[in-house]
């Protein structure tokens, strides 16, 4: 008996020694596969795993493990992090919970109390972030809570955010060195959104960047009246961060009022942008607008996947994104400086971008009374589920609405601090593929970052609000709105292998490892799914 | 009724609202006259209307329609009242609380704000309903018609009994205006639900099947056949598939004379959920 004692006392040992999450973890997260630590896997935010157990050849053999039903109210639309067999899970009313990743069974929950009224369009949570022994997550309510890893005990809770204006913390954070940074998301209820960073210890407040310049500092000319107080520019999505550059990346949502722009003229910077920001001080290094004086609600809060590669003869440093405004772009992520940029997606709202990646906009594309029919529709070609980047097609992975259109109506834009403040009606914010003849579909494309071009599609029938996961056994997994849970060839985009998992999948698959074997989880309804190689 | 308004108000959390709202309850209540029935809406002029709808439009209409009809799929249609929810204090409640658990959220306005909102619901409701008080006819002899010369129980079910082919019809009156349901009799093709439109798939063993689509994804169809079975088929299966949008029922318009399609439309107005208004 003591020999087996001291094993497991040194097991023990060795748990409480390990399930922990340092920066410096963090940092070399791209080479310890077996772990899921941040929202995007990495910093660079690729989606993308080493592990290789899982391969073409073997995808036969997936079987189900294990299905955590979540208990919530509201939508399950998080994606969990995995450390040490570990893996922690968020609910749409903010329960945080802890479970085995080998069984699902449940270590602890952590449960929130919302007030009764929550101001939101989206009663979600998209994740937690993992420093030292700490759990971080946002709430509905404002607050961002330090739970204790081993736990769920609430460490310390800060408010960083005003609820009943219609803010909410709907966002992953992202831990970086001592910090957590984390969003506002409340586009829809004319915010002013930022982006705050906190000491992960104390909880207090290292900075704060807002979205939207106030008056005398750059970015703000391009506001008119006071349109800037309640010009929207939420932060709903995790960003990404590049070690060397100390900068982290964030993507910026809407301009309110969304859908009806005269009361804002101008670009409206940072919305629909990606900042650069030091990520020590919060001070912008650059930024991009992808589009400028939105009037579509076509949210910049993709996830910025950051890529080293070649690119027309020279190594650089690169940020691929896929736009919700239907065009693909590739930026140099040292100076922001706009390399390329190409529709992925019909898109009937520009011409073109310049040679600085400005769109060209056609006229009579922008809302009017009559309405206007515009391809793609409010919720754009692709949104905020996650892409993917695998190293080794060189291939970037994104899911789209294809041939998607809406119509756009201009209303009266009335503000009341709380309620929503869209400034107008979209019809069709959802296709309805049972009903229209010429609804689009949803399909997963591979596009080559050197050319912008189509490499491959897979066609699906209906739209899809899943995000993808691509693995060094080159299987690209992803869900579907119809419930289906899917594994593509990533070089070629053929199907392997597909589960009807019986609901929507509208968080991203992730893959990590426990006692050597190979794991990938996916949500789909309210409940978790987790496959693994038959043994 | 004024007793049950205040109870209802009293059991929510202590601390949240309340106060205030308990003292503007009184108020109603103190100035209500003692025949009128519960609380009623104090802003119920035309002014009142107008500032209701400019509130309904951007951010009510984006879910339930401009007319409240409920056709964008997202909200239901609220021109005709919500099983549960009809009275004034329930639509101001539904408006100031949301309803949990679905898109409707609560909405922060003033509590004069949220009573012109529900005057101008309360509008579109008699919008629609004097568009039905038009209706001329005789419902007994539709009745008849219905399950007799008409032929329409062949296809239609009512309370359990009929056909399976169309739509089920037990509380048609409630779900349409007198002037849909007549439209939908004389040109049945100018709306045709997608769940009746019709399927028609040939395998790739050059079998024929037919039927109601039910259901579709990316790799399967699944449909009620002709032969009224619940069939599944996988579309690697299919030589080839195709939807007929249009409908399987006839235009009555030379079917049936004048009066006896206004006494069909009667009947079809009555039919309705136990306890919704006529």
């Amino acid at each position: 008996m003591r020999p087996l004692g001291g094993t497991i006392l040194l097991a023990l040992w060795a748990l409480v020694l390990t399930a922990q999450v340092s920066y410096e973890d963090l940092l070399s997260a791209e080479a310890n596969p077996e772990n899921w630590m941040t929202y995007s896997g990495t910093y660079k935010s690729r989606h993308y795993s080493g592990l290789r157990q899982i391969t073409r050849e073997n995808i036969g053999d997936l079987e189900l493990k294990w299905v955590f039903h979540a208990g919530t109210e509201g939508k399950l639309q998080a994606t969990p992090l995995v450390v040490d067999a570990i893996m922690y899970l968020t609910e749409g009313n903010n329960n945080v919970i802890a479970l085995d990743a080998k069984t699902g069974r449940r270590f602890w929950t952590y449960v929130h109390t919302l007030p009764k009224r929550v101001n939101t369009v989206a009663r979600t949570n998209r994740g937690a972030a993992l420093l030292d022994d700490r759990v971080f997550t946002g709430t509905l309510d404002g607050r961002l809570l330090a739970l204790d890893a081993k736990t769920g005990n609430v460490l310390w809770s800060r408010q960083v955010c005003d609820n009943t204006k219609g803010y909410t913390l709907t966002m992953a954070p992202l831990a970086v060195k001592d910090k957590i940074i984390v969003g506002t998301a409340g586009g829809e209820y004319g915010i002013r959104g930022y982006l705050d960073a906190y000491d992960a210890k104390s909880g207090e407040q290292a900075w704060r960047f807002y979205t939207i310049p106030g008056p005398g500092e750059p970015g703000h000319e391009t506001w008119e009246n006071d349109a800037w107080k309640t010009g929207g520019g939420s932060a709903w999505v995790t960003g990404s961060f590049d070690p060397d550059l100390n900068l982290v990346y964030w993507g910026i949502g809407n301009p309110s009022p969304d859908w009806n722009g005269d009361v804002r003229p101008g670009d409206n910077l940072y919305t629909g942008s990606v900042v650069a920001l030091d990520v020590d001080t919060g001070k912008l290094k650059w930024h991009f607008q992808f589009t400028p004086h939105d009037v579509w609600d076509w949210d910049a809060v993709q996830i910025p996947v950051l890529v080293d590669r070649e690119f027309r003869g020279r190594p650089r440093k690169l940020m691929l994104w896929g736009n919700r405004n239907a065009f693909f772009y590739v930026l140099d992520r040292e100076t922001g400086e706009f390399l390329l940029g190409k529709p992925f997606a019909k898109q009937t709202w520009a011409k073109g971008l310049d040679e600085n990646g400005r769109p060209i906009k056609l006229p009579g594309t922008e809302p009017t009374k009559e309405g206007v029919k515009v391809y793609p529709a409010a919720q754009g070609a692709t949104n905020w589920y996650a892409p993917s980047y695998s190293p080794r097609t060189g291939l970037f992975y994104l899911s789209v609405w294809a041939d998607y259109w809406g119509m756009f109506y201009t209303g009266e834009p009335i503000f009341t601090a709380g309620n929503r403040y869209d400034g107008s009606l979209v019809e069709r914010i959802y296709p309805n593929h049972m009903a229209e003849k010429d609804a689009g579909y949803g399909a997963i494309r591979a596009i080559d970052p050197e050319t912008g071009e189509r490499k491959w599609e897979f066609k699906m029938r209906g739209v899809s609000e899943s995000g993808l996961l691509t693995t060094a056994g080159d299987v690209l997994f992803s869900g579907s709105i119809e419930g289906n849970f899917m594994a593509l060839d990533a070089e070629t985009g053929k199907l392997l292998w597909r589960k009807n998992l019986g609901a929507r999948t509208d968080n991203s698959p992730i893959t990590y490892l426990v006692d050597g074997k190979q794991y990938v989880s996916v949500k789909a309804g309210l409940a978790l799914y987790t496959f693994g190689l038959r043994e | 009724m004024r007793r049950r308004a205040i109870c209802r108000e009293s059991m929510r959390p202590i601390g949240y609202h309340v106060g205030p709202w308990c003292a503007v309850l009184v108020l109603f209540c103190a100035s209500l006259s003692a025949q009128q029935p519960g609380i009623q809406n104090p802003y119920t002029s035309v002014d009142d209307e107008a500032a209701g709808a400019r509130l309904f439009r951007p951010l009510c209409a984006i879910c339930h329609g401009l007319d409240g009809n409920g056709t964008l799929g997202i909200g239901p249609q609220i021109r005709r009242g919500l099983p549960g929810r009809t009275t004034d204090l329930d639509l101001y409640e539904t408006i100031r609380d949301g309803i949990p658990g679905t898109g409707m959220p609560p909405f922060t306005f003033s509590e004069k704000e949220r009573w012109q909102v529900v005057a101008y619901v309360q509008s579109l409701r008699r919008t629609a309903e004097a568009k039905e008080s038009a209706s001329a006819g005789d419902a007994a002899r539709g009745a008849k018609l219905f399950r007799g010369k008409g032929g329409c129980s062949k296809c239609h079910t009512v309370k359990g009994e009929g056909g399976r082919r169309g739509p089920d019809l037990s509380h048609i009156g409630g779900d349409r205006s007198i002037e849909e349901l007549k439209r939908s009799i004389l040109s049945p093709n100018e709306t045709v639900s997608p769940a009746y439109w019709e399927l028609r798939a040939t395998t790739r063993e050059g079998v024929t099947v037919t039927g109601r689509r039910l259901n579709e994804d990316t790799f399967s169809l699944q449909l009620l056949d002709s032969q009224q079975r619940l069939i599944s088929v996988m579309k690697s299966d299919l030589e080839e598939y195709d939807l007929d949008k249009n409908s399987v029922m006839p235009s009555f318009e030379r079917k049936l004379s004048q009066r006896e399609i206004d006494d069909l439309v009667n009947y079809l107005a009555t039919l309705k959920p136990k306890g919704a208004r006529r």
